[in-house]
């Protein structure tokens, strides 16, 4: 590096330092002192004394002094900072002229980063709400819910009755203040119709708890939280826009919840979505539901904890007192062991457990996009700068200083990435609205999926990284070539070998990573089809349910509650287009399960919770019938089966447990919750096929089924086999339905609906890793396509050589392909050992969450197909370039140069 | 930093002052110092702490430039110069002191 020194002086000239801004004043001063002596010699004083009398003179020199230090420097500092700036934006217009005479790179390097940058962008604001966004409450670091801890169900998201939770409030010292809630469904009764919405009732001060402010009136009082008073709501912000048409004279008005008045008094802001997204209204708990009743165990505790205490401070105050609680009611405070405390955020996303590592999958696959992206623009500037080495060398000869060659690639990668991040932005701000509708509300986020502040920071955090990995690596090179040689060169655009080598390892990386995308979206599609195709036990194709909830003061009681039903089943069963309809307390694969535990008379031993697990819903015998779930021995619930009767229908998996190899028909069965202290008899009369009741994925549970005709529970569903038409008939259900029960809302849902919801997790993974794989797998294939394309114009000269010497067209064209397919082998090689060695270490981590389902990582099919898409399209991509080379007319090829 | 400007000169117009006596070509501050105690006939005395602390002031808002170099009796000096900047400042300043002291001498004429 012969040439490294002047630029290194001239640099250190130009950006004097502070120092010797006081140097340079001590001179100036120092000059101008000894001048006005020496004039005062002249004039005759005596020279001991001049210098101290031109001081005198002077005033005061040391404030001076300090003074004009002090304006110099800042002089220097800001004189610092503008040559920067020039020569920043100098580079900046540079980079933009360079980049106007290279429009397609421009574009092709735009067009990628935006597209890595806009993945990256929206999964980001995806996840924001999840998990990032702040809770909308008030210091929310000490809000926090309480679970107990149920060791027979392991579940540590028990709930509690209202004098316990008073008693915590009372007893734990990190507690602020508690309160207690739950949620359900209430019917809105309004003139021109009712509809059923989400609403959640609550004990104790909950909105101070949360430091909540309404945007309308006020919250509760606490003679209101107690339930004494009148009838009072507050309604959320999204049910006033919508049915109260955003009525600024709500407070005070009376609104009819199941058929009795209240007094609206408040309105909660839209992102007050307590205690999820979806619940429009806010209830005290009626006082007659069970306040003063330990065992009413239904509510969930959340607390503000006191400032400075931490969730491990309380749970150990309250595993004290659950402790010393167990033996004084053992069924109740006895049936948890401990607690657990959770931040609200994790305690109140139902799919907390899952959502980090689909996040992550998530972050990972769009960053590998990134990474694609980043090595695709890098090789393509590679390319470039091979091009460029003769006008990079000849500025450096004449005197440019390196740091500001390197300065001036950053710079244009920079714009690049500028222009890249800001598209992608503007894709991302279109998509991420298009995915509010694609998670259902219910799990717990804060405010919509969107672009904020904090997205676009981490936008522009990708976007100022991208040039780092694509500009860097020419910028390095050009740093390192030597000049003489370049020049020498001729510098006709020969790319030198070691620039070509790293693009052919660009490349290979490149396709590699492709190749792990494209491989996990298949096999995630892979595991959609299996779980479409797991056999429920029940044919949900041609099934219509509809959710309906009589008003509880038109149903007071059982009979009146068997009347209506029975009432709306003559009026739905009437129709031609309905063939069969049956009534159910609970939808399988709906969300909700009663858990019930089960033994035969000899195995019934011992304390319930020891007992084996099933599930249990109330049906009538039409049920089996319109579901499709078929009846093995036995019979189905008649008219003579009701709630008194004892009767029950087992599935087989139940029959086997309990009476292995022998009819279950006829025999007794005892069952009842984990907790309670003694078993209900049933006598079974029938056995029907197993069903998928909780879930899709996993064995099917055994279930047991039992008389709906004579409870109590007022929201029932039907499930209507339809006949021809789905559409037609779902209109002629809600035709009926309102002439038979006008004031009562129903939600209709084809079953398949309800099914295809429990696939979610992969149909939303495969979309998205279909998605990135897509865009992954396309830029792989640019990737080749540019690179074989830029080797064959490089060797078009040897290319029309070899022609002319009567070289095989056919031969030329082989040998080009042959190289875009080795390129493509070590990558895809290189993939198969990632995707392998990754996908056996996580394959217990994404089996057991279900995330992969009837497919191993390995999947052999999956890997083929795969592969063999990637075979095909590097060949194509090299094929291209190749026949255009052999095509050349071999005298132009040689001329050429 | 009005302070140290005082005795000789009305307070606010040492910047007038030196900017004007620039106009003519670079100048030292020793040469400037002289040069307006000469000009306005002993009347005019700008200390030189205020001289100096002007000049700095100067450079730093841009209005003047300075350069070491070598005086006529070769000695070694900062030369300071005007700068475009400065030309405008030094035709705002005069503007506003002529208009100044119009209005003082109204003032002192007494009513019409």
């Amino acid at each position: 590096m012969a040439d490294a020194g002047e630029p290194r002086r001239a640099f250190r000239r130009d950006g004097d330092t502070l120092a010797d801004a006081s140097r340079e004043v001590d001179e100036e001063l120092r000059i101008h002192l000894e001048w006005v002596a020496e004039e005062l010699i002249a004039e005759g004083w005596a020279p001991a004394e001049a210098l101290n009398e031109a001081r005198r003179r002077f005033g005061d020199v040391e404030a001076t002094r300090s003074y004009c230090i002090a304006q110099s420097q800042r002089a220097r500092r800001w004189g610092r900072w503008r040559m920067g700036w020039d020569g920043w934006t100098q580079d900046l217009r540079y980079a933009f002229r360079t980049l106007r005479k290279a429009p397609v790179y421009a574009f092709v390097v735009v067009a990628t980063l935006a597209i890595g940058i806009a993945a990256n962008t929206v999964v980001f604001s995806l996840m924001n709400p999840y998990l990032f966004r702040p809770l909308p409450f008030a210091e929310p670091d000490r809000l926090v819910q309480i679970g107990g801890y149920d060791p027979t169900e392991q579940w540590d998201g028990g709930r509690f009755s209202v004098p316990q939770i008073e008693e915590m409030g009372a007893r734990a010292r990190s507690i602020d203040a508690i309160a207690g809630y739950y949620y359900g469904t209430v019917n809105l009764n309004r003139s021109d119709g009712s509809e059923r919405i989400e609403a959640s009732w609550f004990r104790g001060p909950l909105f101070d708890v949360l430091g909540s402010t309404p945007i309308l009136g006020r919250t509760f009082s606490a003679e209101d939280a107690l339930g004494e008073g009148a009838p009072v709501a507050v309604i959320g912000e999204q049910l006033w826009r919508t049915r109260f048409a955003g009525d600024p004279s709500i407070v005070g008005r009376e609104v009819v919840l199941d058929g009795s008045p209240r007094t609206v008094i408040g309105v909660m802001p839209a992102d007050f979505t307590f205690p999820f997204g979806g619940i429009g209204i806010w209830l005290p708990m009626p006082a007659e539901a069970g306040v003063a009743d330990r065992a009413w165990m239904s509510l969930h505790p959340v607390a503000r904890m006191t400032s400075g205490a931490t969730r491990e401070d309380l749970r150990l105050e309250l595993d004290a007192w659950v402790e010393e609680n167990a033996p004084i009611w053992p069924d109740l405070d006895g049936r948890y062991s401990a607690t657990s405390v959770k931040g609200l955020r994790e305690a109140l996303n139902f799919a907390w457990s899952i959502l980090p590592i689909a996040f992550s999958l998530l972050l990972a696959s769009v960053a590998f996009v990134l990474v694609i992206a980043c090595v695709n623009v890098a090789s393509l500037t590679l390319a470039r700068a091979g091009t460029r080495r003769r006008e990079i060398a000849v500025r450096a000869a004449i005197g440019a200083p390196r740091r500001r060659l390197v300065g001036q690639l950053l710079t244009e990668g920079f714009l690049l990435a500028g222009v890249g991040g800001a598209v992608g932005v503007a894709i991302s701000w279109v998509a991420a609205r298009g995915l509010n509708g694609v998670i259902p509300p219910e799990l717990f986020k804060v405010g919509e999926v969107s672009l904020d502040g904090r997205v676009l920071v981490f936008s522009a955090a990708v976007t100022l990284l991208t040039p780092v990995f694509f500009a860097l690596i020419p910028a390095w090179k050009v740093a390192r070539a030597p000049l003489s040689r370049t020049l020498k060169d001729g510098g006709g655009g020969g790319e030198s070998a070691t620039t070509l080598r790293a693009r052919r390892i660009l490349v290979v990386a490149e396709v590699g990573l492709a190749l792990v995308l494209v491989a996990g979206t298949g096999l995630m599609i892979r595991s959609l089809t299996e779980v479409t195709r797991i056999d429920l036990g029940f044919d949900a194709e041609r099934v219509l349910t509809a959710a309906l909830s009589p008003d509880a003061e038109a149903v007071s009681n059982a009979e009146a509650l068997d009347a209506f039903w029975d009432e709306v089943v003559l009026a739905v069963d009437a129709l031609p287009e309905i063939e069969a309809v049956g009534t159910a307390s609970h939808l399988p694969l709906n969300h909700e399960t009663i858990p019930v535990r089960f033994a035969s008379i000899d195995t019934g031993v011992g304390a319930l919770d020891g007992w084996p697990g099933a599930y249990t819903s109330r049906v009538d015998g039409e049920f089996f019938s319109s579901m499709g779930l078929p009846l093995r021995s036995g019979r189905l619930f008649d008219a003579s089966d009701d709630v008194a009767s004892g009767s029950v229908v087992v599935t087989r998996a139940m029959a086997d447990r309990l009476f292995p190899g022998s009819d279950a028909v006829g025999r007794t069965v005892l069952y009842g919750s984990a907790s309670s202290t003694e078993p209900i008899r049933g006598t079974i009369v029938g056995v029907v096929d197993d069903l998928r009741y909780d879930r899709l994925d996993g064995a099917a549970r055994p279930h047991l089924f039992r008389p709906i005709e004579g409870s109590l529970s007022r929201r029932r569903f039907l499930a209507m086999r339809v006949r021809g038409d789905a559409a037609a008939a779902s209109l002629a259900v809600r035709d009926a339905l309102s002439a038979v029960a006008p004031d009562v809302p129903a939600s209709l849902r084809p079953m398949g609906e309800i099914v295809r919801e429990n696939t979610l997790l992969w149909a939303v993974s495969s979309l998205f890793l279909g998605v990135f794989g897509l865009v992954a797998f396309g830029l792989a294939a640019l990737g080749i396509y540019g690179l074989i394309s830029y080797s064959v114009a490089q060797r078009s000269r040897e290319m029309g050589l070899r022609m002319a010497l009567g070289a095989d067209a056919a031969a030329l064209t082989r040998s080009v392909v042959a190289e875009g397919l080795r390129l493509a082998g070590i990558g895809l090689a290189v993939g198969l050992v990632v995707v392998v060695g990754a996908g056996l270490a996580f394959e217990r981590i994404l089996v057991d969450q279900g995330i992969l389902y009837g497919v191993g990582v390995t999947d052999p099919v999956t890997l083929t197909v795969v592969l063999g898409l990637f075979l095909t399209i590097a060949a194509g991509a090299s094929l291209m370039p190749a026949r255009r080379a052999a095509g050349a007319d071999p005298v132009e090829a040689l001329r050429g140069e | 930093m009005g302070r140290r400007i005082g005795g000789g000169v009305l307070p606010g117009t040492a910047d007038l002052l030196i900017l004007k006596s620039l106009s003519e070509g670079p100048a030292h501050g020793f040469g400037i110092s002289k040069a307006l105690r000469t000009r306005s006939e002993g009347v005019v005395e700008l200390q030189d702490a205020a001289l100096y602390q002007a000049l700095h002031r100067m450079a730093r808002k841009g209005w003047v430039t300075s350069e070491w170099g070598v005086s006529d009796q070769g000695r070694r000096a900062k030369f300071y110069s005007l700068t475009p900047a400065g030309e405008r400042r030094l035709a705002q300043e005069e503007e506003d002191f002529r208009r100044y002291i119009q209005g003082v001498f109204r003032v002192l004429q007494g009513p019409a």
